[in-house]
């Protein structure tokens, strides 16, 4: 059953055509990888997707619903998209909190419970501007499915991360992927794709291509 | 949803710091001021210390004082791409309106408090306390008037509430300028500095053109200048609707690259 679908899609993005006549289906429960060269149009893909841009011809169906028309952006998506993002000043604990606060369905062992998943300390008092670059990708996961979201948009997720921890999240989404959430990455290393994805396309030429030996 | 959100805001921006801050600004500055005139100047009547106390320091302040208030904690926001995963969570509008909304909330109170507190000081309570001294009024007595002063035959109260209101207005318009330009603009800092150098500027400009009563300084804080007819006032603050609303439309309309 698809839970998101691209009927014809185009799109031009600030003066480069990115995609023509694109048409993409994508299953629930299953891991979808996009790759791609720099400036291929990967993020934009998944902002669009997640109703963030507007195609400019074709539609996107989200659970059967069009993306920008009844619906403006989808429920109970886990974005990473161009990279993480957070409040300098505050704790990795208080980021989540702030996110969590705005739909308030999550209490604050679920947000302690999402840090220690991804390798983060909930109590910590380090402010994520002292953070490296590998915590904020962790936070920027951790935020990504701490509420339980049914459709994960990863752009880079593995991005900063050590050895250990690439580990970690590849056994995470693997198992969210069990669960029956549906997860999109994109990644510049050959292994994530080769371990994690049943599905690749590659954008080639404004299309998307289906990749069958990775 | 909004409602929602704007009690997230109120929750988010009321920080130790930001306290701090607040409290800095609504009680340090005119403390600042207070002290610094309470011996030296002659007054008849305590409605003369009030506006002193709310001139100099203040207007000078005034355009810095209304960015760091709110906008602060929203450059953090818009600076660290924390904005883009609020968009899975929130539409974006809703987010934003409520930004625009407890900007205008915290810098219209803060503001209005910032002018009303030392009128409340000034007129009701140290009269009881004897820390200034007053000379007695004779003949010879000149009771300076300004713009607003008009209001006075209305009451003291009347007076204070009108123009400390008059003040937090403009404060609202300024920083929700500030706000929207920050959305348009690829570089926040220059949003934040556009209320200053409007301020000032017009404020020069207005001096070459010899005509200093619809300067934004002397019709916000109309203390350095003769009294004037109230109508003055509101040519430099409808030039100023003007440019929120002309600004706000454009921003509507730019919609589509917010945050892009």
């Amino acid at each position: 059953m698809s839970i998101i679908t691209l009927k014809n899609v185009s799109k031009t993005y600030k003066g480069l055509t990115l995609f023509s006549n694109v048409d993409l289906n994508i299953d629930k429960g299953k891991i979808y990888g996009i790759v791609g060269p720099n400036g291929s149009g990967k993020s934009v893909l998944f902002k669009m997707i997640c109703g963030f841009v507007f195609p400019d011809e074709g539609n996107i169906f989200v659970e059967g619903t069009e993306i920008g028309k009844r619906k403006r952006f989808p429920d109970n998506f886990g974005i990473i998209i161009d990279r993480p993002g957070y409040i300098p000043n505050k704790t990795g604990f208080q980021n989540l909190k702030e996110l969590a606060l705005i739909k308030g369905k999550i209490s604050d062992e679920r947000i302690s419970e999402a840090m220690e998943i991804v390798g983060l300390q909930p109590n910590a008092k380090q402010k994520v501007k002292n953070y490296s670059l590998g915590m904020k990708q962790k936070l920027a996961i951790a935020q990504a499915f701490m509420e339980d979201q049914q459709v994960l948009i990863l752009d880079e997720p593995f991005n900063a991360l050590d050895a250990g921890s690439v580990d970690r999240i590849r056994r995470l989404l693997l198992s969210f992927k069990d669960e029956g959430r549906t997860i999109l990455i994109t990644s510049h290393n050959q292994e994530d794709i080769r371990v994690l994805c049943d599905n690749v396309y590659r954008i080639n030429d404004t299309q998307l291509e289906v990749v069958t030996n990775f | 949803m909004l409602g929602n959100q704007l009690l997230v805001e109120m929750k988010r921006a009321f920080t130790i710091r930001n306290l701090l801050i607040w409290m800095g600004i609504i009680i340090l500055l005119p403390a600042i001021r207070f002290y610094t005139i309470k011996e030296g100047y002659q007054f008849f009547e305590p409605i003369e210390v009030f506006q002193e106390m709310v001139s100099t320091i203040i207007p000078l302040l005034f355009p810095a004082i209304i960015i760091i208030i709110y906008l602060p904690l929203f450059l953090q926001e818009l600076r660290n791409n924390f904005v883009l995963y609020t968009r899975p969570r929130i539409p974006l509008n809703t987010y934003l309106l409520s930004k625009i909304i407890v900007n205008a909330f915290l810098t219209g109170g803060i503001v209005f408090l910032l002018i009303f507190l030392p009128f409340i000081f000034v007129v009701y309570l140290e009269p009881h306390l004897g820390i200034i001294f007053y000379s007695p009024k004779d003949a010879n007595s000149v009771i300076p008037m300004f713009t607003f002063s008009q209001l006075l035959e209305y009451g003291n109260l009347a007076y204070g509430l009108t123009f400390s209101l008059w003040v937090s207005i403009n404060a609202v318009i300024y920083s929700s300028i500030a706000l929207l330009l920050m959305l348009v603009l690829t570089n926040p800092f220059v949003a934040l500095s556009v209320p200053f150098l409007f301020y000032h500027i017009f404020n020069f400009v207005t001096g070459i053109l010899n005509a200093p009563m619809f300067s934004p300084l002397s019709t916000i804080f109309p203390f350095n200048i003769v009294q004037q007819p109230l109508w003055t006032i509101l040519v430099p603050f409808l030039f100023l609707l003007i440019i929120f609303i002309g600004l706000f439309v454009f921003t509507m309309r730019k919609q589509k690259e917010w945050l892009m």
